[in-house]
């Protein structure tokens, strides 16, 4: 283990592995007695009748062909489409998703494509929602302050990638702030602050 | 899906009826407050008696830990209790293997929570590492850490000395061979973090002059400790 800079960042397949406990409906195709998880109990599964399960379950029974993934409410093209619209008539703020909407959406456009109606066109929107909503994250640069910044309803994957900077940002200008106000010699900490850029 | 509707409890067909093919479409208000909810967080609350929460609890302190600059306090009932009920799972399945295929989905779950152990104890590791001689003078720092770090520590600290009096220290003037709490990294508790509140909290103040309005759900980007207390009780996450 190396005594480096703990970093604040996450990597995908952890923001993968933090989604994969959202609850979703699944229609199982085999019958099977109630599971008794340690996190919780789930069944039992009587086929066509639908369950809430969690994300990773669910995964795993679609890929050994046990289930069908009944679609979240929200992954679905009209949806998804009005979404849009909300974030391109709001060019200030961010409309309401899940929070974790790209992990959740990615995992179940691979493992389940089939379940999913219009994949295709979903695949689309998602990705354009992402690039509307990432320009704007990016522009919301221009808005830190040294005292505090509101960011309601950005996502998880949103977060994790304008984080590094952001954070840095926001750092310098208290520091340049409290600076003004009385000369501070920069501690070993501050200092490493300014090159831990390679980290991320 | 549709040959599907006959069979479905009450209960199910209410979930169909949310479903985007139906003829009835919810605005998007009704989809935002109701079908949404669950989604909005990663918090399951409200659901089946059956949820143990200590998974749910322990992801929570994992990013908290990932994502404040100093250390937390230990988990140490949440820690105990996960690595009972994985050391119960375990020996139960040495016992009677049952069906493959469900075996197979325990032991997935048991795979699922030991990596959230080792992640969690992984990432409060790193900081005592880092900040192992600022930490091993400070008795408030100490009795944040569990046994097991805290003679972590002590041996981190003793191997670390002896390294840097051999390599260097002992070359250099007497005056400079000091190697104390204050020699090293100082956590700085002025950096930012961003954290989620969990419920309204109100106004707090940020400035000597301005405060700002806390309420459920609102992100913000603030100073670690501007948020440290409200952490501490549960009323903000960090993300």
């Amino acid at each position: 283990m190396t005594s480096t800079k703990p970093t604040q960042q996450f990597t995908l397949p952890e923001l993968e592995f933090l989604a994969e406990d959202t609850p979703i409906t699944i229609i199982p195709t085999h019958r099977m007695d109630t599971l008794h998880f340690i996190s919780g109990s789930y069944g039992p599964f009587q086929p066509p009748a639908h369950i809430e399960v969690p994300l990773w379950l669910a995964r795993l029974l679609k890929t050994k062909r046990r289930c069908h993934i009944q679609a979240p409410t929200w992954l679905n093209c009209r949806f998804l489409e009005r979404k849009y619209d909300e974030e391109q008539r709001q060019p200030d703020r961010f409309s309401n998703l899940p929070y974790q909407y790209l992990e959740i959406a990615h995992v179940l456009v691979t493992c389940a494509e089939d379940d999913i109606p219009q994949s295709h066109t979903i695949k689309r929107l998602i990705q354009d929602l992402r690039e509307i909503r990432q320009s704007k994250a990016r522009a919301g640069l221009a808005a830190v302050n040294p005292v505090y910044l509101q960011m309601d309803h950005l996502g998880a994957v949103e977060l994790n990638e304008i984080r590094p900077v952001f954070c840095q940002a926001f750092n310098h200008l208290r520091k340049l702030e409290k600076d003004l106000g009385d000369y501070i010699v920069p501690s070993y900490e501050d200092t490493q602050s300014t090159t831990s850029y390679s980290n991320y | 899906m549709a040959s599907d509707n006959v069979f479905v409890s009450p209960e199910d067909s209410v979930m169909t009826n949310l479903s985007p093919m139906d003829a009835v479409e919810p605005t998007v208000d009704e989809l935002l407050d109701g079908a949404l909810s669950p989604y909005l967080s990663d918090d399951q609350d409200g659901d089946s008696p059956f949820v143990n929460e200590d998974v749910t609890k322990l992801k929570h302190a994992w990013v908290n830990e990932k994502q404040a600059p100093d250390l937390l306090p230990y988990e140490t009932q949440l820690v105990e209790d996960l690595t009972e009920m994985l050391q119960f799972i375990e020996a139960l399945q040495g016992e009677d293997a049952g069906q493959p295929f469900t075996v197979m989905l325990y032991q997935t779950e048991v795979e699922r929570i030991k990596y959230l152990l080792r992640s969690y104890l992984r990432t409060r590791l790193q900081k005592v590492e880092r900040y192992a001689m600022f930490y091993s003078g400070s008795e408030e720092h100490l009795s944040r850490m569990s046994a097991g770090e805290q003679q972590y520590i002590h041996q981190y600290r003793g191997l670390f000395e002896t390294h840097m009096t051999r390599t260097c220290l002992d070359k250099l003037p007497e005056s400079l061979r000091a190697l104390d709490e204050t020699t090293g990294n100082i956590p700085w508790n002025d950096t930012a973090v961003v954290c989620r509140v969990q419920q309204d909290v109100g106004e707090i103040s940020v400035t000597e002059t301005e405060t700002v309005e806390m309420r459920r759900d609102n992100i913000f980007l603030m100073p670690y400790q501007t948020v440290e207390k409200l952490l501490q009780s549960d009323q903000v996450v960090l993300l």
